[in-house]
């Protein structure tokens, strides 16, 4: 069979347009199976999308999420709910929204919001000292806990969760309020004890014999052992209520710490205890409260006392490295605190074993108070110690300026 | 000092606490008058004008700073030396109450008797 030219023109028509065919049923199925794909993704993204938003609304902490210039991006619920703003919030800072204020009701500003700080200081801030202010004007105790968000090794925003806890607060002030009272009541017992026994040992009811006078001695020690255990709560509820407002008056520190000292003497000298004070001559007089600097002093040197054993030193001093800050150093050769111990030491009600064994009695509040004092006047506090070789406790506040009072 | 020619006043509500500072002032030789509350101490106060006032706070009917503040009106009151004796602590609003007036705060628990009778003492030169 012969092809005519025509033919084969033809033939290579056919060829192509079937070519073409072809080509076009591949793509479009090509194109089909793409849009399903596309379409299941689409699909599989917004199911994904939907559930970690029901995820994130239904969370009952409140979720704000900023970038990494700590504007606004996201939030929840219940951020919504409990700050009292919509939609307005997207686009701006978490802090000129919310105004935070300390318990005090001190305004904390935007470079102290914890989601800044989390930004800057590229770590976790937690915080549970602070309250929203909210857009009605009514104030909420929050748990503030910012976290930023770091996408190899660079900060691309930040997450700031908080918790009302309102509740929580109400509940540690009636517990705080339940100690005061009870400690003012236990006290009328107590001191009327106290006088009753002091007046049958100084025989004001007869002459009593040795033992009587032994046994009676034994009632009055642990009255008093009882009276400081009133005084230590009543001041650590005192402390934790806040009730203790900060009232900055010019002090002696020399004068304060040898007043304090005077009220050791009977023991230091029961147990043969050296007593040392370095304290700079030209030391100026010292802004601070002077109820709670004496308390301070008081269970420092205290515990000093009664955690060294007889014949043991004790030194004091105040060092002024710069101008900035004084730092109280008081140090022991006593028994020390247990390696284990250490990092509890400041826990409320806390006592380290060596000297739970040793039967010396305490309250296991004093460095609990003390800490609390520093932290409300602004200072620092941390120790160096070794078990059978002493403790050294350093305490450093900044010098604040004496204010003194216009004479009229 | 002839103490028989000084007379005590007691307020307080605690009787066992009244009880045993009479006891004691007594046995010192001072001259004691009593009361267990604030509105009766103040009536025994500015009619028997005792030379010296032991006022506790905490009281039924008047408290002790009431007391304090209606003596204070009062020009023997003003005089008059007081001895707050007392359970509540050193609390701000205390302080401010007694501040420039006559008398002095002690915690009961801080004091024994013998100090309080030298604090007594002191007061009555």
């Amino acid at each position: 069979m012969q092809f005519t030219n025509s033919t084969i023109i033809m033939l290579s028509e056919y060829s192509l347009i079937l070519i073409l065919l072809l080509l076009y049923f591949q793509l479009s199925a090509n194109s089909r199976r793409l849009k399903e794909e596309f379409k299941k993704t689409k699909i599989k993204i917004e199911k994904d999308k939907a559930k970690e938003e029901a995820m994130l609304s239904s969370i009952g902490d409140g979720v704000v999420a900023t970038d990494k210039n700590g504007i606004i991006i996201f939030f929840n619920q219940a951020a919504r709910d409990m700050l009292s703003w919509g939609d307005e919030m997207m686009g701006k800072k978490l802090g000129e929204i919310s105004l935070l204020a300390d318990e005090k009701g001190g305004h904390i500003t935007l470079e102290k919001h914890p989601l800044h700080l989390s930004l800057v200081k590229r770590k976790k801030i937690i915080t549970s000292d602070y309250h929203f202010i909210r857009k009605d004007k009514v104030d909420l105790a929050v748990y503030i806990s910012a976290m930023p968000i770091i996408l190899k090794n660079e900060i691309v925003g930040a997450i700031e969760v908080f918790r009302d806890i309102t509740q929580e607060k109400e509940i540690d002030k009636i517990k705080s309020e339940f100690v005061f009272l009870a400690s003012h009541q236990l006290r009328t017992p107590l001191s009327t004890i106290n006088w009753y026994v002091e007046m049958l040992l100084s025989g004001d009811a007869g002459p009593i014999n040795d033992d009587q006078k032994k046994y009676l001695q034994e009632v009055y020690d642990g009255n008093h052992r009882m009276v400081e255990m009133v005084n230590d709560l009543l001041n650590v509820s005192r402390l934790d209520l806040g009730t203790l407002a900060v009232q900055l008056v010019p002090i002696n520190i020399e004068e304060l710490i040898s007043e304090v000292e005077k009220e050791g003497t009977s023991a230091i000298e029961d147990k043969k205890l050296k007593i040392e004070k370095n304290i700079p001559i030209d030391l100026p007089e010292i802004s601070s409260d002077i109820k709670m600097m004496r308390m301070l002093l008081q269970n420092l040197i205290t515990n000093a006392i009664k955690y060294t054993p007889p014949g043991g030193k004790i030194t004091v001093s105040i060092e002024t490295q710069n101008k900035k800050e004084y730092r109280l150093v008081v140090a022991d050769t006593g028994y020390g605190i247990p390696a284990t111990a250490q990092d509890k030491i400041f826990t409320k009600l806390f006592r380290a074993e060596n000297v739970m064994e040793k039967e010396i009695t305490g309250t296991g509040l004093g460095l609990y108070m003390v800490k609390s004092i520093v932290e409300q006047l602004g200072g620092k506090i941390w120790f160096e110690s070794k078990e059978n070789i002493g403790t050294k406790f350093f305490v450093s506040f900044p010098f604040k300026p004496v204010i003194k009072k216009k004479k009229i | 000092m002839d103490r028989s020619t000084k007379k005590i006043l007691v307020i307080e509500n605690e009787a066992a606490t009244r009880r045993i500072l009479i006891d004691k002032l007594t046995r010192e030789k001072f001259t004691v008058s009593e009361a267990s509350n604030g509105l009766d101490g103040l009536k025994k106060a500015t009619t028997e004008h005792p030379d010296l006032i032991i006022l506790d706070l905490f009281m039924p009917k008047m408290s002790g700073l009431e007391v304090l503040k209606t003596l204070h009106q009062d020009e023997w009151g003003k005089r008059v030396p007081i001895i707050i004796l007392t359970n509540l602590n050193d609390d701000h609003h205390i302080l401010e109450a007694i501040k420039d007036k006559n008398c002095e705060y002690l915690l009961k628990t801080s004091h024994n008797l013998a100090s309080l009778v030298k604090k007594i003492e002191s007061k009555l030169v």
